[in-house]
C-alpha cells in the first residue's frame, strides 16, 4: 500500500521504534511509579529517558514540565480546561481542529469568551490581527502551528512576540508540525505546546504530550493516583506528577522516546527537506491534472506536509474510495475534523481529498499517486463513473463488470 | 550492613532518575531503590550510594541543580 495519510497517524515507524516497544513490553512493562521492584524501576526509567529525549528534540530545558498524554487532544484539553476560567477571554483562529474547537466551545458555555480571528483564504493568520484581538481579559492565545487541512504554517514566532508584548501566553497545537518542522521551545519562548506522539514523532497511537512553561500554572483536569505523596488527598504540587494521574502508557511512551531519538539523529531539517521535496512534487503533479484544484498556499516554505485537493464535479469520498480500492493508495477524505477551515477555503461541506506524505514516502509513491488521480479525473471526463443509484447503461458485449 | 549506605530522597521520581543520571555520568556508583518505610510512608523511590560517596554525590547533584529532600 502507498500510505499518504501521515497527517492522521504516521506509518511506517522507524525500525528502532518497533524494537523499543517490543523490548519494553517484554521486559519493562511493570507499573512505573507504583511499585519498587526492579521491573517497576526499569519502567520508571523508560519514562524518564523518553521525557529527556522529547525535551532534547524541542530544546526544552525543563523536561519535567512535559506531561505525557494519550494524544494531542488530551494535551489540548488539559491546557485549555486547566487554564481558562469563566470570564476569561481566549483568542483562537478559524483554522483549528475540533480538538481545539470543541473544548473551547464547551468552555464558552461555561462563561469563557472565545474570539476567533479569521484566516486568509490560504489559511494564514495575520499576527497583527491576533494582537489587536487581545483585550485586558485575554488569558490565552490558542492556535494551530499548521492547518491539518491545507498545511498552512502559522507564523507562531510573530504571534508569540505580539502576545508576549501584551503579557498573554500562547498555546501552540503542533499536531501537524512536531517532528517535521523545527520547534525550539526556548528560542520561541513557547508557553504551552501540545503534540501527538503518533504523527510526526513516530510514536505509536495512544501517545502525546503537553509542555507547560514554568510561567504557567494549570489546574489538573484528571485526578488520581500518581505513586507520589500518596498520603495526600489532592494532587501533588510538582510536575510531572501533578498532571499525570493514572498508569502511564509505558510501551507507547518508550516508542515515542525512540521516535524522538530517531528524529534527533536524522535531524528535523533533513526530515523537513525531504517532506518539502515530496510536497512540491505532489503539488506540481496534481496541478497538471485537468479538473484538479489544490487548496492552500503555493509557497512550500509555508506549508506542512499536507495537500488538500478536489476534482471538479467529483465527491471526495468517491475519489478516496477509488484511490484505495483500485490503486492501493491510502488518503483521508472529508472535512478532517476541521469544518471551519473548509468554510475558509470554500470546500465545505463535502471537504477535500487530503494526501499527507511523510519521511518514508518516496518520489515513486508520489508519482503513482499523481498518476492515479489522473486516471480517476480522466474517467470522470469519460463519464465512466456513474453513481450507483443511477440506471446503468448496458455494457457493450465483452465488457465484464 | 545498612549503615554502609546513604539514601538520598527526592520530591519526585523524575528528580530521582535525574540524580541517577548525574551520578552515573560522574562515575559514582549508585542504585535506584524503594524508599525505606521508615523514611517515608510513601511508595516512592530513592537513590542509594556508598556511605563514603555521600559528599561527592551531594556535590554532583548540587552542581546539576538537583535538590534532595534529605539523606538517611
Ligand atoms: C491540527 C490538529 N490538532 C489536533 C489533532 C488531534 O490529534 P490526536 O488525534 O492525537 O488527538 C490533530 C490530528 O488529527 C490535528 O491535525
Amino acid at each position: 500500500m502507498i500510505y499518504l495519510d501521515n497527517a492522521a497517524t504516521s506509518h511506517p515507524k522507524p525500525e528502532s521504534v518497533y524494537k523499543r516497544i517490543d523490548f519494553v513490553l517484554r521486559n519493562a512493562s511493570a507499573n512505573p511509579g507504583r511499585s519498587g521492584h526492579r521491573m517497576a524501576i526499569e519502567a520508571n526509567r523508560v519514562i524518564f529517558e523518553s521525557r529527556e529525549s522529547v525535551a532534547r528534540l524541542f530544546n526544552i530545558k525543563r523536561p519535567e514540565r512535559i506531561i505525557f498524554t494519550c494524544n494531542a487532544t488530551a494535551a489540548l484539553n488539559l491546557a485549555l480546561k486547566g487554564l481558562l476560567q469563566p470570564g476569561d477571554h481566549c483568542v483562537t483562529s478559524d483554522m483549528e481542529h475540533n480538538s481545539m474547537v470543541r473544548p473551547l466551545k464547551f468552555l464558552s458555555q461555561q462563561g469563557v469568551n472565545v474570539h476567533r480571528v479569521q484566516a486568509s483564504r490560504e489559511g494564514s493568520l495575520d499576527p497583527d490581527e491576533v494582537s489587536s484581538a487581545i483585550t485586558c481579559e485575554t488569558r490565552l492565545i490558542a492556535v494551530t502551528h499548521a492547518s491539518n487541512v491545507i498545511g498552512t504554517i502559522t507564523p507562531i514566532d510573530a504571534i508569540i512576540r505580539a502576545a508576549h508584548n501584551k503579557e498573554v501566553p500562547v498555546l501552540i497545537d503542533a499536531a501537524q508540525t512536531a517532528g517535521s518542522v523545527p520547534i525550539d521551545v526556548e528560542a520561541l519562548d513557547v508557553d504551552m505546546l501540545a503534540c501527538p506522539g503518533h504523527k510526526g514523532l513516530f510514536g505509536p497511537q495512544g501517545t502525546g504530550f503537553l509542555y507547560v512553561s514554568p510561567k504557567i500554572n494549570l489546574n489538573p483536569t484528571v485526578f488520581g493516583g500518581t505513586g507520589s505523596r500518596s498520603d495526600l488527598d489532592r494532587m501533588p504540587d510538582f510536575l510531572p506528577d501533578r498532571y499525570e494521574a493514572g498508569t502511564l502508557n509505558t510501551p507507547g511512551i518508550a516508542g515515542l522516546g525512540a521516535g524522538a531519538e530517531f528524529i534527533s539523529s536524522e535531524g528535523v531539517d533533513a526530515i523537513r527537506a525531504h517532506e518539502k521535496h515530496m510536497l512540491s512534487r505532489l503539488i506540481d503533479g496534481l496541478l497538471r491534472v485537468l479538473g484538479v484544484r489544490v487548496y492552500g498556499t503555493g509557497d512550500i516554505e509555508r506549508r506542512a506536509a499536507v495537500v488538500s485537493f478536489t476534482i471538479e464535479g467529483m465527491d471526495p469520498a468517491v475519489i478516496g474510495d477509488r484511490l484505495d480500492t483500485d490503486f492501493g493508495i491510502g488518503v483521508r477524505v472529508g472535512i478532517h475534523c476541521a469544518p471551519d477551515a473548509h468554510k475558509v477555503i470554500g470546500s465545505y461541506p463535502k471537504g477535500t481529498v487530503r494526501m499527507s506524505p511523510g519521511y518514508f514516502t518516496t518520489p515513486e509513491d508520489i508519482d503513482r499517486a499523481i498518476e492515479a488521480v489522473g486516471v480517476i479525473a480522466a474517467d470522470r471526463d469519460n463519464r465512466r463513473h456513474v453513481p450507483v443509484s443511477a440506471p446503468r447503461p448496458a455494457l457493450p458485449r465483452g465488457w465484464g463488470e | 550492613m545498612e549503615e554502609q549506605y546513604k539514601i538520598f530522597v527526592f520530591k519526585s521520581t523524575y528528580l530521582t532518575f535525574k540524580a541517577e543520571r548525574a551520578l552515573k555520568g560522574a562515575h559514582v556508583s549508585c542504585k535506584v531503590v524503594t524508599k525505606p518505610r521508615d523514611i517515608s510512608s510513601d511508595c516512592g523511590l530513592a537513590i542509594r550510594v556508598g556511605a563514603s560517596d555521600e559528599q561527592t554525590a551531594s556535590k554532583i547533584m548540587g552542581d546539576s541543580g538537583i535538590t534532595s529532600l534529605g539523606v538517611w
